[in-house]
């Protein structure tokens, strides 16, 4: 190798890796750059605490009377081998970042959109219409992310609550 | 590390990455199905134009191409075997609209771009010096930057955070974790010792000697994130990585 070869890909290694860093720095809007973005990596992990919301839904049976809130997403359980093997806390953290999305997506939204529009609301829909799944009488449907408390002792904040869903025939059929 | 060795060692361990991240999806493809959570008919409005890949069947087929890809490379096998898995990963996170699994979907994808380049560089040096450059130069990124943004927060000075994240309701720290952290003591000290190996990572590169203490560090820095987030993709992500970084600690 000559004596200029070691400083080719340095310099290349360089450009490349400066120009993610700084794609990475912009905040992306478009939805398919959106989509891609896992070519543009940005390592900001775990820097603020901020905010994670809780998921709860409440069921009703076809004479439309609702159950208690209920907390969806229990802490999947731990074990050794969670080291190789983890589908259920991987799966519970992916349902997590659903929460995060749609609590993204509803800060960003303008006051009159219809949150039932957004996709991350669908698919949290979704994740409670899963979570419900064994409520074998349940008709009705209907959750809320509750955020961190205002101040010790108070009740969560709701960050939404949503509109009272009806379970499909197919869902209740399938389910 | 010679060149050679550097890059099928990244090959060997970006794979086994893939299989576990391949299995692990495919145990859990029943929240992919048409029933299920990540349904089609509500990603179509978005990805509509992916039907013939990310519909339900075609997506489960994927997944199972990619993991017969990723065992091929375990093997040796080159040709289009990086490409297809850097493109099915790809397709993977776009069906998760973004990442399925966070930071450990970056640094993988950040691996796969660079195996593809350094195969199709036909074993040119320097197309897969600069390659081996790139990760290393991202897997430095990765937890300098992060380190660096810990720094800057008060919540991760003061010992703060930890405990915060540890208690988070998608974090599920074992309950010996959460003890630990709850004396101030141990979890400022726990908190200044992430912030000090994440900001040190560019001293890997003062020597090979040094990239294999970082190496040696790294390795218990993501078995304890194992054991206190659940992350266990990141580590062998991460991994993937580490073999450039001796690699460049030697080069530069």
């Amino acid at each position: 190798m000559s004596a200029l070869a070691p400083v080719a890909p340095v310099a290349a290694a360089t450009v490349v890796v400066g120009a993610i860093v700084l794609l990475a720095r912009f905040e992306i809007s478009n939805q398919v750059v959106a989509l891609l973005r896992v070519l543009v990596p940005s390592w900001r992990f775990f820097d603020g605490i901020g905010v994670h919301p809780d998921l709860l839904a409440r069921v009703a049976g076809p004479d439309g009377r609702f159950g208690p809130w209920l907390a969806l997403l229990p802490p999947p359980p731990r074990a050794w081998w969670n080291v190789f093997w983890h589908p259920d806390g991987n799966l519970s953290m992916a349902c997590h970042s659903l929460l995060d999305r749609l609590q993204a997506d509803l800060a960003a939204a303008e006051e009159d959109d219809d949150p039932a529009q957004l996709v991350s609301y669908r698919l949290v829909l979704d994740l409670v219409m899963w979570c419900t799944r064994d409520h074998a009488a349940a008709a009705l449907v209907q959750f809320r992310l509750a955020g961190p408390s205002p101040r010790p002792g108070a009740s969560p904040c709701d960050l939404i609550v949503s509109s009272v869903h009806v379970r499909s025939p197919e869902q209740m059929a399938e389910r | 590390m010679m060149t050679s060795t550097a890059l099928r060692a990244t090959e060997i361990l970006v794979a086994l990455a893939l299989v576990q991240g391949s299995f692990e999806l495919l145990a859990m493809r029943r929240v992919l199905a048409d029933d299920g959570i990540w349904r089609w008919a509500a990603l179509a409005p978005e990805l509509g134009w992916l039907r013939g890949v990310l519909a339900y069947r075609p997506f489960v087929a994927m997944l199972a191409f990619r993991l017969a890809c990723a065992v091929l490379l375990l093997l040796g096998v080159h040709g289009a075997v990086a490409p297809a898995l850097w493109l099915s990963t790809l397709l993977v996170n776009v069906r998760f609209r973004g990442t399925f699994n966070g930071g450990s979907d970056l640094m993988t994808m950040v691996v796969l771009s660079a195996l593809v380049v350094a195969h199709l560089g036909n074993g040119s040096p320097v197309v897969v010096n600069g390659a081996l450059l790139y990760v290393a130069a991202q897997a430095m990124l990765s937890y300098f930057v992060a380190g660096v943004a810990k720094l800057t927060n008060a919540e991760w000075r003061r010992g703060d955070a930890l405990p915060a994240f540890v208690s988070r309701p998608d974090v599920a720290a074992p309950a010996a974790v959460r003890r630990l952290l709850a004396d101030r003591r141990r979890r400022t000290g726990a908190s200044w010792a992430v912030i000090a190996f994440e900001c040190s990572l560019p001293l890997a590169f003062a020597g090979v000697g040094a990239a294999w203490v970082f190496v040696a560090v790294a390795l218990v820095f993501h078995l304890g994130t194992v054991v206190a987030f659940g992350l266990n993709r990141f580590l062998l992500a991460w991994a993937a990585a580490w073999p450039a970084v001796v690699y460049a600690a030697r080069l530069i």
